[in-house]
């Protein structure tokens, strides 16, 4: 057991090339104050040290590096980057709001596709697009910048977050999506949005679904396949609810126990490095870090685990029957309460809605 | 035998190999990224073979270079080869000089 724990294979990196954006999404976890930009810039990483990271990267053994913001195309050296740090070997994938991509950016990525690029979407018209990102202007750019990035041999994945000022175009994202670039693009929605991270400005607060919204969202794409498969003679009424547990007897003799620190992959098998050169166990959790600028990379990484100190968990948490359907980690802790041990009320208010709805045969079954 | 010693194969060069998690892999780079969605595994052998064909190389040359470096005979060594270069082949990753 003791060589397993100690056997942290970083397996994929994410690059949090800035913070910066060219949009003001009212419910980004990353997005700070316009006014704080300059001192941003000031203090991001240069290229030639998120070159030397890839150098040492590809010394440690990571076979994926994602290219995520802030809005990764939005600086000046992303070409000078991004090529130096492919050259390196990497899958490479990108998260972007696709209304920066230029012909400059189009001639680097026909050279050096990405493996894979999420594509934010945020509205199905330029009036949601202002509501939601500030700029109404964005929703073509975002348009024209898909539709330029789907000529790429990259995969491509449609990623969107709804919030009160974009519900009642949940589905019309999804019909634009098919509309305009084929059926094949599936659209994956947030599962649940926390409040902001790492001294960022959004107020989630008062722009994310309730609970209940958000989990009628969450069951829309499933009840809506059903309609489509059944057809007029469907009743909503006779959908259950069943939480994805697999309670098989074989289950029983296949290996569930897997050592982490934080319960997930984070620190684990993978990291994120901030715009400022901090080593974390995803982009989230600030509540940990080690200076990869000071240290390295790789030392950064190694010494990692020694800041990890987890106290346990609140009362309520440690009573919850829950547990099995809570989406809570230690970073949405840390996101909603500011304390690592703290609990979420509205994940646990999502938690009880889903078990309110789960059909109890399958519960006991 | 003249075929083995003449025709020269070279590995493409939109494929960069480096170890992954310990393990030799081959990364897709450029256009043909979207044959292999991933990364491609290589065995001790395959990774050997490889390496060799970064510059022109007969089949003859290839099985010379295994059998010699994993201490087999050429008789063995050589369909092995044979199926990797057939495979290499298949998926337009290498050149045939």
């Amino acid at each position: 057991m003791a060589d397993y724990i100690l056997e942290r294979n970083p397996i994929n990196a994410s690059f949090e090339l800035t913070v910066r954006c060219n949009l003001r999404c009212k419910m980004c976890l990353f997005r700070h104050d316009e006014a704080e930009n300059n001192d941003l810039k000031v203090n991001e990483l240069s290229a030639k040290q998120w070159i030397d990271f890839a150098r040492q990267a590809a010394e440690m053994g990571i076979g994926g590096i994602l290219f995520t913001g802030g809005e990764p195309l939005l600086r000046d050296d992303f070409p000078e980057i991004y090529e130096g740090v492919y050259q390196h070997g990497f899958i490479i994938s990108l998260y972007t709001n696709a209304t920066l991509v230029t012909p400059e950016i189009m001639n680097l990525f026909r050279k050096y596709p990405p493996h894979k690029i999420g594509i934010s979407i945020y509205g199905a018209t330029p009036e949601t697009y202002k509501t939601v990102c500030g700029s109404s202007s964005a929703f073509q750019k975002a348009i024209d910048g898909s539709r330029s990035l789907l000529t790429l041999p990259s995969v491509i994945e449609f990623r969107s977050t709804i919030i009160k000022d974009n519900l009642h175009e949940s589905r019309a994202i999804e019909e634009l999506v098919k509309d305009e670039f084929g059926e094949k693009y599936p659209v994956s929605l947030s599962r649940m949005v926390m409040k902001s991270v790492r001294g960022a400005c959004s107020d989630v607060e008062s722009c994310r679904l309730s609970p209940e919204d958000n989990v009628r969202l969450m069951l829309q794409k499933s009840i809506d396949t059903l309609k489509n498969k059944i057809g007029k003679n469907f009743d909503e009424k006779n959908i259950r609810i069943h939480y994805g547990i697999n309670k098989s007897k074989t289950d029983c003799f296949s290996p569930r126990l897997k050592a982490s620190l934080l319960g997930c992959g984070g620190g684990t098998d993978s990291f994120a490095v901030t715009w400022d050169g901090k080593l974390q166990a995803c982009q989230l959790l600030g509540a940990f870090q080690t200076d990869a600028v000071k240290h390295g990379l790789k030392k950064a990484w190694e010494i990692f685990p020694l800041e990890i100190k987890l106290p346990p968990f609140d009362s309520k948490c440690q009573n919850c029957s829950l547990g099995e359907i809570c989406q809570c980690c230690f970073a949405s802790r840390y996101a909603e309460t500011g304390s690592l041990s703290g609990c979420p009320e509205y994940a646990c208010r999502d938690s009880e809605i889903i078990d309110s709805l789960i059909f109890k045969e399958s519960k006991t079954s | 035998m003249n075929k083995e010693t003449n025709q020269l194969f070279q590995a493409k060069e939109n494929y960069i190999m480096r170890k992954i998690a310990g393990k030799d892999v081959l990364i897709p780079i450029g256009g043909n990224v979207a044959n292999f969605n991933g990364f491609i595994e290589m065995n001790p052998t395959a990774a050997f073979i490889w390496n060799i064909l970064k510059s022109p190389a007969s089949k003859y040359e290839i099985v010379k270079a295994v059998s010699e470096a994993f201490e087999t005979d050429e008789g063995i060594a050589r369909p092995d080869v044979d199926e990797f270069i057939s495979l290499l082949s298949e998926h337009d990753m290498i050149e045939v000089l």
